[in-house]
């Protein structure tokens, strides 16, 4: 029990550092290193929080795709950040106000858990004596797509909304790559079969065990991912109308079983218990899909138009 | 100690570390970094306070599991609003110190 709490005092520690430094080194691009290695360090926390779900997409989503996304927009910033490392003396004391508010913050955060009430409620007693009528056996799987199904619902509207605000604000124009690793298409012809694999038996595995929807579509996400910087899969455009429907065809899919089911049942996601089973199988099928493509354009869709228009706002 | 509440007080240095980021740093990619950061710290509390008596708490895992997803989603909104920003001719927090007269905060 001991080496146990050893254990998770340095990787809090190592935790709490790299954050540390992803916030106060001076260069951009290794503030963005930092990143990645703290969402690493926090899948090792999830895995000791007996949490593999959430391990999982923090692999593949917080740390992948996110350290992805940062690095494509590094190149487009360039390496002129400052860290708060490098502020000058007056600075200092116009930050003091601030940084003292901070302490006191955190000072109270920590004395509320120094003596937090007992809980109320005991939610994993409650989700145990339901898991019978859920469809699956698989707890997590159960609150995320039965139980509160609803989130999930709203959370896939707000992946779309995002990438509906994305190509509102404009996308980033394609550049051409300065560099080609030899290596990266030969990874790549071996991992994404695989990937593919893992992706399916993710899925699959999601009704009994760690795995679902998201983590299927994450992994699916860093295919193409990896398929594009390979050079094997090209760019994305806003032009082409198989993303869009593709993506909106899984919501949709969720959406028309919700309002069927509001009908026959009289509740928003009231499965019956007989078929609770297969729909979820159902929905979750078309969520890796969706969740998948609308992941991978986050990266991947670029404007097709050949420079940014800097004063588009001004002319009519 | 158990490990719930442990990473639950890491949670809140995160919090504060990312709130701070979020208010003191000057280039924006730093603030995407710090509100990353922030999102991370409050999953921390939510976890591990559910858990401090030790046993997994699915619905907290599952209410973070959809948080992880729509963070990304936030993430790529903001990289875009940022680089929207850039092209523009916003500067991105760089040259902030060279122009005093432009800060009163």
């Amino acid at each position: 029990m001991n080496a146990a709490l050893a254990f998770d005092t340095l990787l809090a520690l190592l935790l709490l550092w790299s954050a540390w430094q992803a916030l106060s080194t001076p260069k951009l691009d290794r503030a963005v290193i930092m990143f990645i290695v703290f969402g690493l360090l926090l899948t090792l926390v999830w895995s000791r929080l007996d949490a593999p779900d959430i391990a999982l997409a923090e692999a593949a989503l917080g740390a992948g795709l996110t350290g992805t996304l940062l690095l494509d927009a590094l190149a487009a910033f360039g390496q002129t950040g400052q860290g708060a490392g490098s502020t000058g003396f007056m600075t200092t004391i116009r930050r003091f106000p601030t940084i003292l508010v901070l302490l006191v913050l955190l000072a109270a955060l920590l004395a509320a858990l120094s003596n937090l009430p007992l809980p109320t409620v005991n939610l994993p007693a409650m989700v145990a004596q339901q898991m019978p009528d859920s469809g699956v056996s698989h707890p997590v799987t159960a609150v995320l797509l039965n139980f509160r199904g609803y989130d999930t619902l709203l959370e896939v509207a707000v992946l779309m909304l995002a990438l509906l605000g994305i190509l509102t604000v404009g996308l980033p124009v394609e550049r051409p790559l300065l560099s080609r690793n030899l290596l990266v298409p030969i990874l790549a012809r071996y991992a994404v079969p695989l990937m593919t694999l893992a992706a399916i038996y993710l899925l699959w595995a999601g009704s009994h065990r760690p795995g679902g929807a998201f983590q299927a579509a994450a992994v699916l996400a860093a295919g193409v991912v990896l398929l594009n910087l390979a050079q094997v899969q090209p760019r994305w455009i806003p032009g082409q109308h198989w993303i869009r429907q593709l993506i909106s065809a899984g919501f949709l899919l969720f959406l028309c079983i919700a309002a069927l089911l509001l009908m026959l049942n009289g509740g928003l996601l009231h499965y019956p218990p007989d078929q609770a089973g297969l729909l979820i199988l159902l929905i979750e099928s078309g969520l890796t899909v969706s969740l998948a493509i609308n992941l991978a354009a986050f990266y991947l869709l670029r404007s097709d138009r050949p420079e940014p228009l800097p004063n588009q706002e001004d002319t009519p | 100690m158990s490990s719930g509440l442990l990473f639950a007080v890491v949670g809140c240095l995160l919090f504060v570390m990312g709130l701070g980021g979020i208010i003191l740093l000057d280039h924006l990619l730093r603030r995407i970094l710090a509100f990353n950061l922030l999102g991370s710290g409050i999953f921390l509390v939510l976890v591990g306070l559910a858990q401090r008596s030790g046993r997994p708490d699915p619905v907290p895992q599952a209410m973070v599991l959809t948080g992880i997803v729509v963070s990304v989603a936030a993430t790529a909104l903001a990289l875009a609003l940022a680089r929207r920003h850039q092209a523009a001719g916003g500067n991105t927090g760089q040259t902030d110190r060279t122009s005093p007269e432009e800060r009163h905060d």
